[in-house]
């Protein structure tokens, strides 16, 4: 730049042509900009509008299906034809868990409607086991009527309470946008299921979400308290395989009962965590974080090495029943086997590592919770009828006699049918009493796991 | 000023605007590379089965057909990729693939694709909400998400529990689009099969972040690292 003789700056042709230049790029920069926001903000403009038309999809469908369970059940309180009422108890259980899937999505916080999803679930689950009931060939008894006109009444009132949502959705506002206000609404109609306001009878009945199954208490459980502080040898004998370094016991666990928990430093550096009964000290569970190497042993090894730790521990009459690996990770699922009959629900299951053959981890709760002292019926049906069945296209390797814990709760004595389609592996659970199908499983992944005989 | 100055400076500012452009079309470009299908180690099901038989029958060593794609799967991959002028990383692409007269397709890589991806949720879930805590305090978030799953109170799948509107605040800040690292993969197999500290509990939270009153009224069964555990 240059000045005059009276001092003025000159702009030179140079200088001129580069503001010109500077002039145009800030131009087109501004321009480009908010071409660039424009766009930013419509793309969060149309992210809302999905959000807020799923939730408001939600919705409908919720109050659509809550409808049609309404009208089912008022239509049950004239219906007493066996296949009829099976017909709507059909369609209620499958709208009810569209509702309750739908709920989820408008839920705000994951347990402030878990009253209203649980109401879902379980008319659901209670119109289930009415449909089971009926074809079997029973009739429904007017206490079911009965409680079915009330699960009407139920019904009728929630969907009431949810109309308020409705008017304030058609006068516009938004889900999204609105979420505590909408939530609270929601939030009052489960509160009032909780408190009474809403009449909910109380569901007992032969299926798993049903209210007599919230409370169970362990059967495994004996013997005296244990001294929380003075448990170093057990634990020593639980951790038979590695050097203790310290053992700290940092507390109870008190849900269902009591257990008291360890936080073990082995000599390696590593931990365990271990939780032991208030009750006679038996192991609830115990288990350590274990980085997989280079496997050196068979699942069998590995399988008679689990069989090995649960005798050392006092387990009489015990038997690896499945085992699946991972990496060089085997899960063995260990049984009680009485008089030739695998016990399905004390089971126990055992972590063993493949490296070096180390047990890396104990699940003991369905034993602590349900072993016990059991008189087992004598089948009323033989192996060899069972053999003779039709199991479609499964090819059956293997008949043995066991006992499984069933949805409600209860055990079922059952011929245990193990085979394959197309290399998938299959278990038939044949009742031992009436020789009907009780349960069916499927092997997911069969690659990674093996039923052991 | 000279030209030669005038055109540096004006070379510099299209240098900036070039810049700004690029930056700004590259923004809008990036994407999600799209997802292929491949099989690699860990893989299972019956592509593996088809792949392992035709390794087999071409003299590749694969041991077994037994539908997992294990180390000797790997070492006859990588056999057949080196012979075939291949990139040799014992990974079945669609170069591979090719090769081998295979189509892969996604999905459906065991008899049930639904276990996989349970795992991997479960996984993903455990590592955004709890990576900082010892390995049991992993276990029993997992735990967690499996109690609800089997409660009337909660959705009734792994999917359905996870992605339930703000019950994981790992969820809700995308934390769970993060990776899992093999901790969290050993956790999530530990409670799938059943190992659960909590015994039931369906809550769980920070007492030093949790925001809800409401979280504060349940009834805390055990603490393991930072969590507390409720029902």
């Amino acid at each position: 730049m240059l000045r005059d003789a009276s001092g003025k700056m000159v702009l030179t042709k140079g200088w001129k042509i580069f503001h010109v230049v500077v002039a145009i790029i800030l131009l087109t920069a501004i321009i480009l900009l908010s071409v660039f926001l424009g766009l930013s903000r419509a793309d969060g403009k149309s992210w809302m509008a999905m959000s807020e038309n799923n939730m408001e999809s939600a919705y409908y469908t919720l109050t659509d299906s809550l409808l049609n369970i309404e009208n089912n059940f008022s239509k049950l309180r004239v219906t007493r034809d066996g296949n009829l009422a099976g017909e709507m108890l059909i369609d209620v259980a499958m709208d009810s868990q569209t509702a309750a899937a739908n709920l989820a999505i408008l839920s705000y916080s994951g347990y402030d409607m878990s009253a209203l999803v649980k109401f879902c679930n379980q008319v659901g689950d209670y119109s289930k086991y009415l449909v089971t009931k009926l074809t079997g060939g029973e009739e429904l008894s007017e206490e079911d009527y009965n409680t079915l006109a009330k699960l009407y009444e139920a019904t009728y009132s929630i969907g009431k309470k949810l109309n308020a949502v409705k008017d304030a959705l058609m006068s516009g506002e938004k889900i999204v946008t609105g979420l505590d206000e909408f939530n609270s609404q929601f939030t009052e109609i489960a509160d009032s299921l909780v408190d009474g306001s809403i009449k909910y009878p109380s569901l007992i009945y032969d299926g798993a979400f049903s209210d007599s199954l919230e409370e169970r208490q362990p059967k495994a459980l004996s013997g005296e308290d244990i001294d929380p502080e003075k448990q170093q040898d057990n634990i020593a004998k639980i951790l038979c395989d590695y050097e203790i370094k310290s053992v700290k016991y940092t507390g109870e666990s008190d849900n269902g009962f009591t257990a008291y928990v360890y936080d073990i430093t082995l000599e390696d550096g590593s931990n365990v965590y271990l939780q032991l009964a208030k009750k006679g000290g038996s192991i609830v569970m115990w288990d350590k974080q274990f980085d997989s190497q280079q496997p050196t042993l068979s699942v069998e090894e590995g399988v008679v090495l689990a069989e090995q730790y649960m005798q050392k521990q006092g387990y009489e009459n015990v038997k690896g029943v499945y085992a699946c690996v991972t990496d060089s990770v085997l899960y063995v699922n260990i049984c009680y086997v009485e008089n030739d009959i695998v016990l399905y629900p004390d089971m126990i299951k055992i972590k063993v590592s493949l490296d070096d053959g180390k047990i890396i981890g104990f699940e003991g709760l369905n034993y602590i919770y349900n072993h016990t002292e059991r008189s087992l019926e004598t089948p009323s049906v033989t192996e060899g009828e069972v053999r003779n069945m039709n199991f479609g296209g499964l090819e059956v390797q293997s008949v043995r006699l066991a006992l499984i814990p069933l949805d409600n709760g209860k055990e079922s004595l059952t011929y245990e049918v193990y085979g394959k389609v197309d290399n998938y592996a299959y278990y038939v659970f044949i009742d031992a009493m009436t020789g009907k199908a009780v349960e069916v499983l499927q092997v997911i992944d069969s690659d990674e796991g093996e039923l052991l005989m | 000023m000279d030209k030669k100055l005038v055109l540096k400076r004006s070379m510099v500012a299209v240098a900036v605007l070039i810049t700004v452009i690029v930056g700004i079309a590259a923004f809008y470009s990036v994407q999600p590379a799209e997802e292929t299908a491949v099989l690699k180690r860990g893989s299972s099901g019956s592509q593996v089965r088809t792949l392992q038989t035709k390794l087999n029958n071409w003299g590749y060593n694969c041991g077994t057909v037994d539908g997992i794609f294990g180390s000797k799967t790997v070492a006859a991959v990588k056999q057949f990729q080196k012979n075939n002028g291949l990139t040799v990383d014992g990974i079945v692409g669609a170069k591979t693939a090719a090769a081998l007269g295979m189509t892969l397709t996604s999905g459906s890589s065991s008899n049930s694709s639904y276990n996989s991806s349970d795992v991997y949720l479960l996984a993903k879930c455990i590592y955004a909400e709890s990576r900082g805590e010892p390995y049991l305090g992993q276990v029993a978030v997992g735990a967690v998400v499996l109690n609800r799953v089997k409660s009337s109170a909660f959705p009734n799948s792994i999917s359905g529990v996870i992605y339930q509107p703000y019950a994981f605040t790992a969820v809700l800040d995308g934390q769970i689009n993060l990776e899992p690292n093999d901790t969290a993969y050993s956790a999530a197999r530990d409670a799938m099969n059943g190992w659960d500290p909590t015994n039931g509990c369906l809550y769980y939270y920070n007492p030093a972040t949790a925001t809800s009153s409401w979280i504060w009224t349940r009834t805390v069964k055990l603490t393991i690292g930072k969590h507390r555990f409720a029902v």
